[in-house]
């Protein structure tokens, strides 16, 4: 296999597998979710309810719809979810971005009919894209204070709870992008509704992402929260500086345009809070074991120069 | 005298103060009908370096190619010949910032125009003029207004980087003689608009050569050319770890092949250097090595020594030590770095020759420069050296100042760093060789305290 192609397409495979079971959406056993087992599972990366009864929902979603209507239990309803989201993301870290999201994909796809197509990518200035990384905070800020202050009785915002009661939902392309589809398969009933405006933000979505690799990952309030505690998870990305002659490729390759594995050159823990693990630069990286991988400790993945691989034939 | 390129399109007479003619007849005194006479010295040299390099012992047969290719007016000459006869053009090009993937994606032949040919050095010197500029800078310049010189005389166009001042002015020299492109080398590598800067200037260099073939440059055959020289980049790593696992092959003869790649077929090159690793391969595990364990390892740093200059490696292992790693931009750093590139758009492309070009250089020209301090810890390391020799071309500024700020860590680290400040002229050989000869033996002596695992 070629040196270029060896991690992506495992992750291809990855992704597709877990578009499958673990988000549950097309092919969705809707009877499973009524098990207690797995009912406080919410996946830290989806951040929609893609159906009522789907074994696993998405933190964001959960946060949304406690904050606006459990003012009255003091939102204990939202204390074992949470906790199961720290250990997951404690566990993959923000692998749930590259390897396992269900908007990881279609925007993986579109890049990749792009460089089929031949069309340059176009690479965010460095401004913009930190002005876009910083965009997912303040969306995720927004979208807990407004569900917050929706439950507070005396907020004013009250009477706002059966109209616009989980605003993210209105946006998400997620609902567009697979709800359809489960309506065309007969998974769901037609009357279903998805709201008009997520079809606008998934049309947005497919040009973005087309041009501008994993453009929603800039501003994903669910990367968002990941990002709060994904430094701190079990995989880490690490560098050893000594073996890095600064081509820099790594900044080049990387689709969240992060800078600082290039940088580093005293600590070996590379893991940047925007990182969604998806190791392209680890892939590209043409000097042996100075990028790598780590799950508790322990190296699973490194980069590898080229004299361990076949070059591509054109 | 004629000059270099045929086409005088590219300067323009009328800009420079000094017309055609006069310039002529000012190279005409210089060389003094001399040329054949100085063609015929670098031939004597080049053929007596090789006798020297055929007698070592337990050499690889596959140095033989080499030793062919490094004649100068050898089978390689006449390749050019024929390949110009074709309407082939010919790139000469300075120095190692030049993308070669892009003359090559042209359909051009890049030709790498640092030499170590001595006898020309004093022509070139009174042609620009200083004395205390380096001695490569000298050689090329008097490489380019000797008429006829071999592979000189073959360039229809010359692409001169200025990552120093005796390559820039070298290049402003020999403007007057044939066309040619300066490109600007930056000297800091951070910041966004140096790197746009840089990339443009890699576009400058794909501009003129489109102009030069009068065909543009299109995705398939930058493709094939970057391919085509990561596969060189792949072969040259292969040899530098089968170097680094056992004595096999002396480090004269890796410099050769390094140099061999400046002028040959580069498909051809890194076949022949496949078949070297091979073989030295098989000579690894047959036991059959160019020099014993205990041989004093040393690395050789700082200017590049360029075929025929042999004299310091020569010097250094006649006196019974090997040269097991380099840092020269016309040894290891030759083909070190590819180009990675995970899209094949042609911007991507360009972006991933540039950065190639620039970020992972170990230039001195550079400031900061860490890519060069952790390229020596990474040779030092790798290659398990006992020792760091400098060589210092005199009038090398950067390698000069280089060589004494990195000298100081280096020792810190209980690292023997030898200096050796030269021209290339054979008169300095007998005091090199005394202080040559007391460095080693300060290796050999203090060989248990510097390095744990040897």
């Amino acid at each position: 296999m070629a040196r270029e192609q060896r991690i992506w397409r495992i992750r291809l495979v990855f992704q597709i597998v877990s578009l499958i079971l673990v988000n549950s959406m097309i092919f969705g056993v809707i009877s499973f979710g009524e098990s207690p087992l797995v009912r406080d599972i919410y996946l830290p990366n989806a951040t929609t309810k893609f159906f009522n009864n789907a074994p696993t929902h998405s933190i964001v979603y959960k946060i949304q719809d406690t904050l606006a209507s459990e003012f009255d239990t003091f939102y204990s309803d939202l204390v074992i979810p949470l906790f199961i989201f720290l250990v997951l993301v404690v566990l993959l870290g923000r692998v749930w971005c590259a390897w396992l999201c269900p908007l990881g994909l279609p925007q993986d796809l579109l890049s990749l009919l792009r460089k089929k197509l031949g069309i340059p990518a176009y690479h965010l200035p460095r401004a913009a894209g930190q002005a876009l990384h910083a965009t997912k905070y303040l969306a995720l800020f927004i979208i807990i204070f407004y569900t917050l202050s929706l439950g507070i009785p005396g907020s004013g915002l009250f009477e706002f709870r059966t109209g616009l009661a989980i605003p993210y939902e209105q946006l998400d392309p997620n609902r567009a992008l697979y709800v359809y589809p489960q309506i065309a398969l007969g998974l769901l009933p037609p009357s279903t509704i998805v709201p008009w405006l997520s079809i606008l933000t998934t049309i947005f979505f497919l040009a973005m992402c087309f041009k501008i690799r994993r453009f929603w990952c800039y501003i994903c309030p669910a990367g968002a929260l990941q990002g709060l505690f994904h430094r701190q998870a079990l995989f880490q990305l690490k560098k050893d500086s000594s073996k890095c002659t600064s081509c820099g490729v790594c900044t080049r390759v990387c689709p969240m345009g992060i800078q600082e594995v290039y940088s580093e050159r005293k600590k070996d823990k590379v893991t940047h809070r925007n990182c969604t693990h998806c190791y392209k630069c680890v892939e590209c990286c043409p000097e042996d074991d100075c990028l790598y991988v780590t799950f508790l400790g322990r190296r699973f993945l490194s980069s590898k120069s080229m004299e361990h691989f076949d070059i591509e034939e054109t | 005298m004629k000059l270099i390129g045929k086409s005088k399109k590219g300067s323009d007479p009328a800009k420079s103060i000094e017309s055609t003619s006069a310039q002529r007849a000012r190279i005409e005194t210089l060389v003094a009908g001399r040329g054949d006479e100085i063609i015929q010295r670098t031939k004597e040299k080049i053929s007596a370096e090789l006798a020297k390099l055929a007698l070592l012992k337990n050499r690889a047969k596959a140095m033989d190619y080499f030793d062919e290719m490094a004649q100068i007016d050898g089978p390689r000459a006449k390749e050019i010949e024929e390949f110009k006869a074709k309407g082939g053009k010919v790139i000469g090009t300075f120095c190692h910032f030049v993308p070669l993937e892009i003359i090559d994606a042209s359909g051009c032949l890049p030709l790498r125009l640092g030499c170590g040919h001595h006898a020309t050095v004093g022509v070139g010197e009174s042609y620009l003029g200083d004395p205390n500029l380096c001695p490569l800078a000298k050689s090329m310049a008097g490489c380019a207004i000797v008429d006829d010189f071999p592979l000189y005389s073959q360039c229809d166009y010359i692409i001169a980087p200025s990552p120093c001042d005796a390559k820039l002015k070298l290049g402003e020299a020999l403007k007057e003689i044939g066309p040619l492109l300066t490109m600007n080398v930056p000297r800091v590598k951070e910041g966004e608009s140096i790197r746009k800067q840089w990339i443009e200037e890699i576009k400058n260099v794909r501009d003129a050569l489109e102009k030069i073939t009068g065909k543009k440059i299109d995705k398939k055959s930058l493709k094939r050319s970057i391919i085509k020289y990561q596969k060189a980049h792949k072969a040259w790593r292969t040899l530098l770890s089968q170097k680094r696992k056992a004595n096999v092959i002396w480090g004269r003869d890796f410099l050769l092949v390094g140099w061999v790649s400046f002028i040959d077929d580069i498909e051809r090159w890194t076949r022949e250097v496949t078949k070297l690793t091979k073989e030295l391969k098989s000579m690894a595990s047959a036991g059959k090595l160019v020099a014993d364990k205990s041989t004093p390892r040393v690395m050789l740093a700082g200017s590049p020594v360029v075929w025929p200059n042999w004299k310091l490696p020569n010097l250094l292992e006649e006196s019974g030590a090997i040269i097991v790693s380099d840092e020269l931009c016309s040894g290891t750093r030759t083909f070190y770095d590819p180009v990675v590139t995970d899209e094949w758009t042609e911007r991507a492309m360009i972006v991933a020759i540039a950065e190639r070009y620039l970020y992972p250089c170990t230039c001195p020209c550079f400031s900061p420069n860490v890519e060069r301090e952790d390229n020596f810890i990474r040779e030092i390391e790798g290659s398990r050296a006992e020792g760091v020799v400098f060589h210092v071309l005199q009038g090398c500024h950067l390698h000069t100042l280089d060589a004494s700020r990195l000298s100081r860590p280096l020792k810190n680290k209980g690292i023997p760093v030898l200096t050796i400040r030269s021209e290339y002229q054979d008169g300095d050989i007998g005091q090199i060789k005394v202080r040559v000869e007391a460095f080693l033996e300060m290796i050999e002596a203090g060989e248990d305290s510097l390095f744990e695992d040897v």
